[in-house]
């Protein structure tokens, strides 16, 4: 993602967590095309997952004209064993 | 990349009505239940002339039973009947809102909503508790996650 910024609008979650965030949306960014949504929010939501393996992360893509909008939230699941 | 006084995930459709086409984009749900969502399939008919003409309504992806689901269905429906026709928006947060109010009122927390147009998602969701559906031409996330008991627990929802 070399032409934008990430910006943050609204959050409530630890500074190393966004951190971690954008450095995932800024990677999908570079491997997936913007449109992709699905892709970008699977790739931060495994990052995401990754670092906070008891908790999972929920991610949405959202698309404006000019912007690519991220919104990730931190949420206790139950595992299921299949 | 222009900067633009956007708040929090605006469908598009919020802004002169326009309602852009979607792209393929559809929800993955991991976890107890694979459900695969496939590509959303456009609206059929264009909008009908009459308030009387009911809102189309298709399921993209479900876990859920049909009990829960019907009831997502006509809380969507009555939602956007009450919505502004003239000039027409869309206002997804208010639709996300009553729906997710909803069920978490009649089936317990905690239940998550995302309404918009043009998105894409991935989510891990409880067992029974995954609908994607479109209501004309609104797209609709509802999904429910577990609760586990902590000593501090905040709500907070994304403002424009």
């Amino acid at each position: 993602m070399l032409e934008g910024k990430a910006m943050v609008e609204d959050t409530d979650m630890p500074v190393k967590m966004q951190l971690q965030a954008m450095s995932a949306a800024y990677k999908a960014l570079d491997r997936f095309d913007v449109l992709d949504c699905r892709s970008i929010a699977a790739h931060i939501k495994k990052v995401g997952n990754h670092y906070h393996s008891h908790q999972s992360l929920a991610t949405l893509i959202g698309q404006s004209k000019s912007k690519v909008l991220v919104f990730s939230f931190l949420h206790s699941s139950e595992k299921t064993e299949i | 990349m222009r900067e633009q006084e956007e708040g929090g995930l605006q469908a598009a459709g919020r802004r002169g009505g326009v309602v852009r086409a979607l792209l393929g984009l559809g929800a993955i749900a991991e976890g107890a239940a694979a459900a695969e969502g496939g590509l959303p399939r456009k609206a059929g008919a264009g909008d009908g002339g009459g308030e009387e003409r009911k809102a189309v309504v298709r399921v993209v992806a479900a876990d859920m039973p049909p009990a829960l689901q019907r009831r997502a269905f006509r809380c969507a429906r009555d939602e956007l009947a009450g919505m502004p026709r003239s000039p027409r928006r869309l206002e997804p947060k208010r639709l996300a809102l009553a729906l997710k109010k909803e069920f978490d009122t009649a089936y317990g927390p905690a239940w998550h909503c995302i309404v918009g147009t043009s998105f894409g998602s991935y989510v891990t969701h409880a067992r029974g508790g995954f609908l994607y559906f479109s209501v004309d031409k609104v797209y609709i996330l509802l999904f429910r996650t577990a609760v586990e008991p902590q000593p501090h627990c905040e709500d907070q929802t994304v403002s424009s």
